[in-house]
């Protein structure tokens, strides 16, 4: 199993950098739950909202890296080392210094799926900080599951426009995110 | 937010940030010529340049660390990516050629010359000029450094401190007037140290994320 997870990151990933949308989105939903048992093995006392957050973290700093990671190279080691480095810096940033050694995530099994516990409310502690257009940008494409032709003929952006705007949108939500939560 | 819905976001955006080298390839070359102009404004090049480039003890003070520079800087950019393995039994020769050096100018300087050939006129400009021209390029490479994803924020630093030591004494080189390598080697070479402990500590620094 841990063998196949390898090979399937890697085909899933290289897929994706030819802008095949679906097997980005099947690395995304084979990532998360792996990060998901993680944290959460490392986060007892936190909170299972908390450990959420970290999740989503480091799922944009896997997104927002993925261009660090080159073809010919196996991406779940990848994964893994921005994961590690994430995880370990997300927990330093809520005061708590953890131990994660880069194996852990190979060897832990994935979290059941259905253990997402983020209210979606929580959605707006960091969208509101946002200039009010990205928000709405974001919001159609996330919670209204929009798609980036819709939401251009909704808020009167080019297509172009509404890539760049979302992609430097995750970039603040990254940022803020540190900061919001830096103690 | 729902990871889910974090999910969608991420799934539909197809843009990517420019690797590390492609930024490198943007700065090193203003860099480079920012830190030329002012070396040649402050100082000036020391004419003939063939005397520096040609004559054979003279020469190594300009294409040694020039050599140091371009060998460190690719390895330095392989730290940007997670998976980038860098060996670094290599720069031991660089250490060794400068004593190599070191060894054959105490030899060939006659017993009452070694000293003066050692202090020369200029270590403080030196070691001052050294990490002041190295400056642009380690900028450029630590800003290049920051588009990727460092794993190790003081290696990194200090692989960028030494090629930008190395190609920042290169230009410096080309300036001064001290011969000997019983003055360059010692002096460069601790120019050259003193960029690489700046670089690692502008990695602590910038290089975190």
């Amino acid at each position: 199993m841990m063998h196949d997870r390898k090979a399937d990151w890697s085909q899933l990933l290289r897929a994706a950098n030819a802008g095949d949308t679906r097997a980005y989105g099947l690395f995304l939903h084979a990532v998360t739950p792996v990060l998901r048992s993680v944290v959460r093995s490392r986060g007892t006392g936190l909170g299972e909202a908390d450990c959420e957050d970290v999740v989503q973290e480091v799922l944009l700093a896997i997104h927002l890296k993925r261009h660090t990671w080159r073809e010919d190279e196996p991406a779940a080691p990848w994964c893994y080392a921005i994961a590690r480095h994430k995880v370990v810096d997300a927990f330093r940033r809520r005061g708590r210094r953890i131990h994660l050694p880069v194996e852990d995530f190979a060897e832990v099994l994935p979290a059941a799926p259905e253990a997402d516990p983020t209210e979606k409310a929580d959605i707006e502690r960091f969208i509101s900080h946002l200039e009010p257009r990205a928000a709405q940008l974001v919001r159609a494409i996330g919670l209204d599951g929009k798609s980036i032709a819709e939401t251009g003929e909704e808020l009167e952006m080019s297509e172009g426009a509404v890539r760049v705007m979302l992609h430097r949108s995750l970039k603040k939500l990254a940022a803020l995110r540190e900061r919001l939560i830096e103690i | 937010m729902k990871t889910d819905e974090l999910l969608t976001l991420l799934e539909r955006d197809k843009l990517r940030e420019p690797q590390a080298g492609q930024a490198l390839r943007v700065w090193l070359g203003p860099a480079l010529i920012l830190s030329a102009v002012a070396m040649m404004l402050l100082f000036g090049i020391r004419f003939p340049m063939q005397k520096t480039l040609l004559t054979p003890e003279i020469a190594p003070k300009f294409y040694l660390p020039l050599l140091i520079g371009l060998i460190a800087t690719p390895v330095a950019l392989r730290l940007a990516r997670p998976l980038g393995r860098v060996r670094l039994g290599w720069i031991w020769i660089f250490p060794l050629l400068g004593i190599a050096l070191l060894g054959y100018a105490y030899v060939t300087t006659p017993a009452d010359e070694r000293v003066a050939d050692f202090t020369g006129q200029t270590i403080l400009p030196c070691l001052l000029s050294v990490p002041l021209f190295s400056a642009p390029m380690l900028g450029a490479l630590i800003l290049s450094l920051r588009k990727g994803a460092v794993m190790a924020p003081e290696r990194a630093g200090a692989l960028a401190g030494l090629a930008a030591g190395g190609l920042g004494t290169a230009i410096y080189a080309l300036h001064c007037t001290e011969d000997s390598p019983l003055f360059y080697v010692t002096w460069y070479g601790a120019g050259i140290g003193l960029t690489v402990l700046i670089g690692m500590f502008l990695g602590r620094k910038f290089l975190r994320w």
